[in-house]
């Protein structure tokens, strides 16, 4: 009954709900992002073997951000949470230019499936602290992200350590996606 | 048995023949009473059995029908065989019957009938003439001797006599025949009988003779079966008095001790009952709740966890629930599980899959923390466990590619969990590391991989040993360092004493500066005295291919891409490749060395790979984003030395790799062409015969120009989709081949058309492109240029010994011309057409030529004269490249049939 009344409210003032879904490959800073925009601390993880789930509220909106493994032999998984995602976060590990490629493609995988066609898409370039870092607009280019049609995409810098850049990454989600 | 009758007496007609002829009557009489009593016994008996026959077959279905109903197979085996030896015996049965009838009844009804029937005829036949006769004899002898009537008499009785002495020969001869016949005729009735009988009664014997021996082991097997009953009543008799003798605590939820589990177990252990199933899967009944529309309700659920799934079942079968509940299984593996201390109800817990969240409720905390436990450790496990991946991938083909490659890589892998040093994580020392830096060469545990990972991966690289896909170089950069080599490069400086070494004890934060201290400022390595020598080190480590040392130089700051001027500037990575040394390379390029640096003959790492024909590293270099149209001192890119060299396999992979470059950087492609399966099927392929002799033994040139492929119809990119693996590499090197051929055989072009400086002067520049535009050729660049006269002559080198190679050439020069690449079928030989020929004057209205211009000298615009030369102009006139672009498909096919 509480949930229904709140919700219902929350159509009134406006709140609004949102399933994120969280990929990319390992050790792109997932669960670091995770748990900053939930704790607002910076917390060492550990490599994310399944998933982790929380409820982050910004502006209003409640994003439910299910952030999964990214393993190469669990990377099939994915696939088990696209139903119902309405925004796409995937985070690139900027430093890492060696599988830059690998991510790309990963990336066209997912969006290429039925289930996520609606769904909206945030590329973090994430871990910008670190030496040699490609730019955000490096990263836009190796992700062949120019080439998308019918699809809502930003790429936006960001360090999950310091917390820089994942609001702003929020904010475009929450103002773009479309309300049901 | 009377006598046969003598035919002779006949005429006499004694008393003793008469009485011979009674005593016949009587015995015929007796046979016909016989054999009527015995048709009536016969048919009775036939009924009876058809009765008893109908009962069996009725018994012989009914085991069927039971033992369809019970699932063990012995009965059902039993019951089955049983069943039909029963049918079949009943089937001989009444096959039985049927003979009976067929030999015995109705011949017997025919004989009584058509035999023994019409001797009561001729007995009265006879009677009657005999009365006659004696009629006749006594009006005879009553005569008085004068009567005149004597004579007339005397007639009438000879005829009387004559007659009678015929019937009674023919009674008589009926008799004896009757006689004879009784004895075998009669008689072969009762044998047929008896056959018959004999005969089913065998064919029954042996249907049930066959069965003996099954009988026999079923007996031994129901005698096991009693026994084992009464071993188990003996142990139920026990269970159930040790039940009885449990604590009333141990059916208390809230009893604190671990009495009730265990007073279970131990009753269990005493019986030997119900062990094996309660300690290998978890399960019981747990409250699930239900979100309902205006009340939370709470249900009873057997949950139990199977394999990788977690079953949920109705708490148990009600006769009142109107609709059976389903059982519901959710997979752990896309699950995550936590305690959720908010519910509002006590020890609950949530099972967080994708679609749902189940909050679930133990009855106490220790149940709760069992159950969380439990699907914790499944859903680890199932993640943890390959196989499972297998049937988790809907396009197989992705799937088989993984698997084979860990197939072939895991026994190298579990090499490398099993090296000495390496079963301990490298860091913290704690057992049973899964996870690697790659880079560092060193094996982690989950908490200290996280802090690696932290550190970025220009320190450290970290892949899971479980996890992740391993590239065959890896796995041997592994083999080759490893836990104790690492840390004997990291760990070499006396001031390490200033740290605590950590160990698995150590708090999170105590790890993460310990081990930022080791990798990020190595503080625990000894400096060396003279900064010079490493760069020598280094060379010398790469050329034996020592990665520990390579690793400690690396350590100590040596830059990993100085170029050593003693050996004409080349780098450690050129020096890797030189040695074809796959290890090093990797192991270099993970540490982040440029690949593009260039030699003192402007030769990058690639030109060198290539050179050799070495794919593997080819590749490798490729997959590090080495520039694959570096130029070199001679202007010749990798590519162009591959083809001279006619090296097929890295002529091959350059073209694969452009041409993946161009699919992903092109609209509406599909970013998976295949092109990485074909690139790991090529290192697998190669790989193989690595160390036999160099691949390019092929003869075809290819040299000569293949154009890239730009269309990709769906078909073909479905087919690539599709197919394993294995074949991709061939279908990619098909479309290529098809590709080509598409092109020759349609003769779609790329040809070169310049505008000369007359043309750009008089504004005609729009009304060529129009004509090619219009044509449907495809405009793959364009730009407007001066040209320098050194351009100009190598564009016109053909024609350098012509008288009119001045005067061209000062014409040329005259102006600014328009350069334009297009492309279609035809275009080279279609695009002269359409430009006329060179003398204006021979040209066609029609052309640009007819149409334009009048004098050889101002020819307004030039066109490739063949498909070699336009490749030579196109690459002379745009050393930047052209565009490589689709046109929309429905357009291409407004222009062209196929």
């Amino acid at each position: 009954m509480g949930g229904n009344l709140s919700k219902a409210l929350g159509k009134l003032f406006g709140n609004k709900e949102m399933r994120i879904l969280m990929l990319g490959l390992d050790a792109a800073g997932k669960t670091t992002i995770l748990y900053k925009l939930k704790l607002n601390q910076s917390v060492t993880t550990i490599p994310t073997v399944g998933f982790n789930v929380e409820a982050v509220t910004y502006k209003n909106v409640k994003f439910n951000v299910w952030d999964v493994g990214g393993q190469d032999k669990i990377r099939p998984l994915w696939r088990h949470y696209y139903t119902g995602t309405q925004g796409l976060i995937f985070v690139v590990d900027s430093q890492d230019r060696d599988r830059i490629d690998e991510a790309r493609q990963e990336l066209h995988k997912i969006i290429s499936d039925r289930e996520m066609k609606d769904a909206l898409l945030l590329v973090f370039a994430n871990k910008q602290d670190l030496p040699g870092a490609m730019t955000p607009a490096e990263v836009t280019e190796k992700m062949g992200l120019a080439r998308l049609r019918d699809r809502q995409w930003y790429v936006h810098p960001s360090c999950a350590t310091t917390g820089e850049g994942l609001l702003e990454g929020l904010n475009w989600m929450s103002q773009n996606v479309k309300t049901k | 048995m009377p006598s046969l009758l003598d035919l002779r007496l006949c005429q006499e007609d004694a008393p003793a023949f008469r009485k011979q002829l009674g005593e016949n009557e009587e015995s015929i009489a007796a046979l016909e009473t016989t054999m009527k009593a015995l048709i009536k016994l016969a048919k009775a008996g036939v009924e009876l059995a058809n009765e008893l026959s109908a009962k069996q077959s009725q018994l012989a279905a009914e085991l069927t029908n039971f033992s369809n109903q019970d699932g063990d197979p012995i009965v059902v085996t039993a019951l089955q065989k049983f069943s039909k030896s029963i049918a079949d015996v009943e089937r001989s049965r009444n096959m039985l019957q049927s003979h009976i009838r067929d030999m015995f009844i109705e011949p017997m009804e025919k004989f009584v009938r058509e035999e023994i029937g019409p001797v009561k005829d001729m007995r009265k036949r006879f009677e009657k003439a005999s009365d006659e006769v004696d009629g006749a004899l006594n009006r005879y002898m009553a005569k008085k001797t004068k009567d005149t009537n004597i004579e007339e008499a005397a007639a009438e009785l000879a005829i009387a006599r004559k007659d009678l002495h015929a019937r009674s020969l023919e009674y008589s001869i009926k008799m004896n025949d009757l006689q004879a016949r009784k004895k075998f005729e009669f008689m072969e009735f009762i044998l047929a009988y008896m056959y018959t009988d004999s005969a089913f009664y065998h064919q029954s014997y042996e249907f049930l003779r066959e069965l003996d021996p099954y009988m026999r082991d079923l007996t031994g097997l129901l005698q096991d079966s009693r026994q084992r009953h009464d071993e188990d009543t003996q142990d139920n008799i026990l269970f159930q008095n040790a039940c009885a003798n449990r604590k009333l605590s141990s059916y208390n939820p809230l009893s604190t001790a671990d009495e009730s589990t265990e007073a279970v177990e131990d009753i269990a252990n005493a019986t030997n009952q119900l062990s094996s199933p309660k300690s290998s899967q978890k399960s019981g009944y747990l409250y699930k709740r239900n979100s309902g529309r205006v009340m939370q309700t709470w249900t009873k659920r057997f949950f139990s966890v199977e394999g990788e799934n977690l079953v949920c079942a109705p708490a148990r079968l009600s006769k009142f629930s109107r609709e059976e509940e389903p059982e519901s299984s959710i997979n752990l593996r896309v699950c995550t599980i936590k305690a959720a201390p908010n519910a509002d109800r006590r020890n609950c817990f949530e099972v967080i899959s994708p679609m749902k969240v189940f909050t679930l409720q133990a009855e106490n905390e220790k149940s709760m923390m069992d159950w969380i436990q439990q699907l914790k450790s499944a859903n680890q496990a199932a993640l943890n466990f390959p196989k499972a991946h297998g049937s988790e991938h809907e396009d197989g083909h992705h799937t088989q590619q993984n698997a084979t490659n860990t197939a072939s890589n895991s026994e190298l892998l579990k090499q490398v969990i099993k090296m000495q040093g390496n079963e301990c994580c490298a860091d913290c020392n704690s057992p049973d590391p899964q996870w690697a830096s790659i880079n560092l060469g060193i094996t982690l545990c989950i908490e200290c991989s996280g802090i690696h990972r932290s550190l970025g991966v220009h320190v450290s690289k970290v892949r899971s040993l479980t996890l992740d896909r391993w590239e065959i170089e890896t796995i041997e950069i592994m083999l080759q360092l490893g836990n104790i080599r690492a840390n004997d490069v990291f760990l070499t400086s006396s001031s390490q004493s200033q740290f605590q070494p950590i160990t698995s004890e150590s708090t999170r934060s105590e790890k993460a500066a310990y081990i930022t201290e080791k990798y990020v400022t190595k503080s625990f390595v000894t400096l060396p005295d003279e900064a010079e020598s490493m760069a020598v080190a280094l060379w010398s480590a790469v050329e034996e291919t020592n990665l520990v040392e390579i690793l400690r130089q690396l350590a100590l700051g040596a830059n990993i891409n100085f170029r050593n001027e003693d050996e004409g500037g080349c780098t450690p990575l050129h020096l890797a490749i030189k040695r074809s040394d796959d290890i090093c390379t990797e192991f270099l390029l993970q540490w982040f060395c440029d690949p593009n640096i260039t030699d003192d003959n402007g030769w990058t790492a690639l030109h060198h790979a290539v050179q050799l024909n070495n794919s593997r590293l080819v590749l490798t270099l490729l997959k590090r984003h080495a520039k694959a149209d570096f130029q070199d001192k001679d202007g010749k890119t990798p590519l162009d030395i591959a083809v001279e060299l006619q090296h097929v396999q890295s002529v091959t992979i350059l073209r694969l790799f452009a041409f993946d470059r161009s699919q992903n950087g092109s609209p509406g492609a599909n970013s998976d062409f295949g092109f990485r399966e074909a690139m790991s099927s090529f290192a697998i392929q190669n790989a193989t015969f690595r160390n036999s002799h160099p691949a390019s033994q092929s003869n075809v040139d290819l040299r000569a120009s293949v154009p890239k492929p730009i269309l990709l119809d769906d078909q073909n990119a479905n087919l690539l989709r599709r197919s394993d693996p294995k074949d991709r590499i061939c279908l990619l090197g098909l479309l290529f081949v098809s590709s080509v051929s598409f092109f020759t055989s349609l003769n779609m072009e790329r040809t070169y058309i310049m505008v000369k400086p007359d043309g750009v002067e008089r504004g005609l520049v729009g009304e060529i492109i129009k004509r090619f535009e219009n044509r449907g050729y495809q405009l793959l660049a364009l730009q407007l240029l001066t040209p320098t006269k050194e351009h100009l002559e190598q564009h016109y080198a053909d024609l350098k010994a012509k008288p009119f190679f001045p005067g061209l050439i000062q014409y040329m020069l005259s102006g600014p011309v328009v350069g334009m690449v297009w492309a279609g079928k035809d275009a080279v030989k279609t695009g002269r057409k359409m430009l006329g020929e060179t003398n204006p004057l021979a040209s066609a209205p029609g052309t640009i030529r007819g149409d334009y211009c009048i004098e050889v000298g101002r020819n307004i615009c030039h066109g490739s004269d063949s498909v070699e030369s336009a490749e030579k102009e196109i690459a002379l006139w745009f050393p930047q490249g052209v565009a490589d672009y689709q046109r929309n498909k429905s357009l291409t096919q407004l222009i062209y049939e196929n």
